[in-house]
């Protein structure tokens, strides 16, 4: 009785989300096939990690292309539940560029590990589409189905190597935390629309806006306000809950890692800047104090969890949770420049990443089997492979921000926003804490040239899809500073026209 | 003009740097050093103009911001 | 009539609610957990949430209390004794328990925004008008049986005759909602538009399927993509297929050249 007649409301909304649509099309067609040719007996069975892996790459970079060029710079679509603008593209971009590079760093471990189903490439997508739509969300809806998205793609990824029980466990621990932070998030948003009475963005900062003017008592706002943030930091890793991220992290097999430590964290933290700086601005005050709180935590467990791990994969996990820290505190201080140098860390943070887990992905043996699990197995890379031990060294000074590198420039801007919000107690503690975790970084460079290892090994080549991506980043991470001006300005320009 | 300059050696220098990485004798396969310079030299130049765009666009915000600061402050000591 | 079912079914659900934790046998505690959904459902309904109430049993009963029977009857748990060990957790019970009560007690004390703002003049709850109809079908069956055995031969003008009384009592019910009154008023030859009555009353499930078909048919596609995620991944995480195959890059290896596959790494 209705008829189509709603549909000319939605005529643009398409161009709007096209490249995720072109995504989803794209994963279903791959889907498909892989199906039909992975169990047909005519065909001896393939097995077609390998074809969906490189196809899947070719579809990112088409939807990157199809990102870059869309036809609209600022626009709501599909009657107020998503949203595009400057600060959208930049982390779209991000995405789309950093799923590219985690697929490509792990087409060589697909193949060697046994690892043989193609469903790999496909969740891989899924996710990646969750998170372009938790990106531009701009209602809690759809930031929920988002986030459940995301999720559920990575508990499966978590999991999916099964016959070993680390694996197995990790995605256990994944899906228990992740469903437990999801609630606490959807408990936090349902007692904001029952204080609201709204779940857009948009509406709930006009609704609140100016209220910090009057003192009333909204101790329910806080409530809900406060749990959603509690729900945003577990999943990002932040401490005081990131009781789950080694665990998980270290079971998952290493390019699924790889794909945690790089992607969820974009996704993920630009909805919490879009809620924290966009709809609950006027309750700054109330959620300061949390992110302080946090900050320093995570600042300090990053200094000083890594120091007594043994095994590489959980010390980049909690040097992650360090850097996260290090994006708490931009986010704390709620000004322009604060969320120019929250961008810009995170730029910087993804290059440093994927530079970090490209090398550890490619310190395999010869014969495919030895593989780089323990700090002590780095042992000796300077003699055997001095070019990735340098490599590595470059990207070590530069996460513990030793000037001139990438890292230094991205914590220069995060220390002078925070100093600029007069929050000089965080700036001062991320500048100790800084210091602290050089320690670690620079044992990981002693050990590469002055310790033997526990078994001589010898490192076979690297592949050169691997190859290249060292390239690309490790160009970017020593030459950033002759040229930063177009990423600060980038940055600049977003963080004003969100904020400003 | 010298962005194409860095932009090339920056590509030739990072083929370089992959052949090493790969423990290949530096100039294997000449035609990928020329891809890459080329690779290079195009995204040098493409920065280039980017920054050149993001500046006019960046000055014209700052132009607008402290407008609106300097009449927030003219009201305030207005009312004093 | 409202106030005893809302007592009844509350004190159910409360009882059922500690049968839960009380019962020895875990198969019991996942029966009463089904007893507690069931109750609440009811409470939904009294409050004029038709269309929740029946998902609530759909998607609650239907598929976790499942869930759980399954789990429970998978694990083999054993009948647990639970005599001694209460007063073991006490303390940290009753702290987590006294937060919550105090959390009940803020959210009694705020301004929530209201689910119904308004209320419309003679309009049938639904409790209301189910008790009609099941009081009407079953008042009529009796009559119609009655009247068909003892005058058979009058079997098609009873029928007839019931029929009509049946439209009669729809009518009713339903003209019971929709009452026609002025909706344009002329005042001072100016025309004015009476809002309060242009409203229409629909079913609950007639609004939500009105507007996340159309309007929010975004929500509706991501949830299918969601249900696709997990028939993707129970197949991934349990289906065997061939598992440890060595793979065999043709290409690779009639391309490897033998004067490049040894190297000298160092001498010493």
């Amino acid at each position: 009785m209705m008829g189509l007649h709603f549909i000319h409301l939605f005529e643009n909304d398409f161009y709007a989300l096209f490249p995720e649509l072109f995504l989803t099309c794209t994963t279903m067609l791959l889907l498909m096939f892989g199906v039909v040719w992975s169990t047909s007996k005519a065909e001896g069975y393939p097995i077609l990690t390998h074809t969906i892996a490189w196809l899947s790459v070719w579809s990112l970079v088409c939807a990157f292309g199809l990102t870059i060029h869309s036809p609209f710079s600022v626009m709501v679509s599909f009657y107020n539940t998503f949203v595009i603008d400057e600060l959208t593209f930049l982390l779209k971009a991000m995405v789309l560029c950093s799923a590219t590079a985690a697929m490509l760093m792990s087409m060589e471990y697909l193949k060697t590990s046994m690892l043989n189903i193609f469903e790999y490439s496909i969740l891989v997508l899924l996710s990646t589409i969750s998170m372009l739509l938790l990106i531009s969300s701009y209602d809690f809806i759809s930031m929920y189905l988002a986030i459940e998205m995301q999720s559920l793609c990575f508990y499966v990824l978590a999991a999916s190597k099964r016959h070993s029980e680390f694996s197995t466990e990790a995605g256990l621990k994944y899906f228990l935390l992740g469903a437990f932070s999801s609630g606490v998030l959807l408990f936090g948003c349902s007692l904001v629309y029952g204080y609201t009475g709204l779940t857009n963005f948009e509406d709930i900062a006009k609704c609140l806006a100016g209220s910090a003017l009057f003192q009333t008592h909204h101790s329910f706002l806080h409530l809900g306000m406060g749990l959603i943030m509690i729900g945003f930091l577990f999943k990002l890793t932040a401490a005081p809950f990131h009781f789950w991220a080694p665990d998980v992290y270290e079971g998952s097999p290493t390019s699924v890692t790889a794909f945690f430590a790089i992607t969820p964290k974009i996704a993920l933290l630009g909805v919490f800047l879009r809620l924290l700086l966009g709809s609950f601005y006027d309750l700054l005050f109330a959620w300061q104090y949390v992110l302080f709180f946090c900050s320093i935590c995570s600042l300090f467990i990053g200094a000083f969890g890594a120091m007594a791990q043994k095994k590489i994969k959980r010390l980049l996990v909690y040097s992650s949770i360090g850097h996260v820290g290090y994006l708490l505190i931009g986010i704390c201080c709620g000004t322009v420049e604060g969320l120019q140098a929250v961008l810009l860390y995170l730029i910087l943070y993804i290059f440093m990443t994927v530079n970090v887990f490209t090398i550890v992905l490619s310190c395999i043996d010869h014969s495919k089997t030895f593989r780089l699990k323990y700090i002590q197995d780095l042992g000796l890379l300077g003699q055997t492979h001095p070019v990735l031990a340098l490599t590595f060294s470059c990207t070590l000074f530069s996460m513990a921000g030793i000037p001139p590198l990438a890292g230094f420039c991205s914590k220069f801007y995060l220390f002078f926003a925070a100093m600029g919000s007069s929050l000089y107690g965080l700036a001062l503690f991320g500048v100790l804490s800084s210091v602290v975790s050089c320690f670690y970084y620079i044992r990981l460079i002693k050990i590469m040239y002055f310790e033997q290892p526990s078994q001589l090994v010898t490192y076979g080549a690297i592949d050169h899809e691997k190859a290249i991506l060292l390239g690309i980043t490790t160009t970017v991470i020593v030459f950033f500073f002759l040229c930063p001006h177009s990423l600060f300005l980038w940055t600049y320009k977003v963080a004003y026209m969100f904020l400003g | 003009m010298s962005a194409t300059l860095i932009g090339a050696s920056l590509g030739f220098g990072m083929q370089l740097y992959i052949n090493a990485l790969r423990k290949l004798p530096l100039l294997r396969n000449p035609w990928e050093h020329v891809f890459w310079t080329g690779v290079g030299a195009a995204a040098a130049n493409m920065n280039a103009e980017w920054e050149a765009k993001l500046r006019k666009e960046v000055a014209e915000l700052n132009k607008e911001r402290q407008a609106t600061n300097a009449s927030f402050m003219e009201s305030i000591l207005k009312e004093k | 009539m409202n106030l005893v079912l809302f007592y009844m079914f509350a004190s159910f659900a409360l009882l059922a609610g500690i049968m839960v934790i009380r019962a020895k046998n875990p198969v019991y505690s996942v029966l009463f957990l089904i007893l507690v959904f069931c109750n609440v459902s009811g409470l939904l309904l009294l409050i004029n949430l038709d269309f929740f109430a029946m998902v609530f049993l759909v998607v609650y009963v239907g598929a976790i209390a499942v869930l759980f029977l399954f789990v429970v009857m998978m694990l083999n748990v054993k009948l647990a004794e639970i005599n001694d060990s209460i007063l073991r957790y006490l303390p940290v019970g009753g702290v987590f328990g006294l937060l919550f009560f105090g959390e009940i007690f803020l959210l009694l004390e705020q301004d929530l925004v209201p689910v119904m703002t308004y209320e419309t003049q003679s309009i049938l709850s639904i409790m209301e008008s189910i008790t009609m109809y099941s009081v009407f079908g079953v008042l009529s069956s009796a009559t119609l049986l009655f009247s068909l055995f003892s005058q058979p031969w009058n079997s098609l003008t009873i029928f007839s005759q019931w029929q009509k009384h049946f439209i009669q009592i729809q009518d009713t019910i339903a003209n019971y909602n929709t009452f026609v009154q002025e909706q344009a008023l002329t005042v001072n030859d100016l025309e004015y538009v009476v809002w309060p009555y242009t409203m229409e009353q629909t079913t609950t499930i007639h609004t939500i399927g009105h507007v996340v078909y159309t309007y929010y048919m975004v929500f509706f596609i991501l949830a299918s993509i969601i249900l696709l995620i997990a028939m993707i991944g129970s197949i991934v995480l349990t289906m065997h297929k061939g598992v440890f195959v060595k793979r065999q890059d043709v290409f690779e290896q009639n391309t490897r050249d033998f004067s490049k596959t040894l190297r000298k790494v160092k001498s010493l």
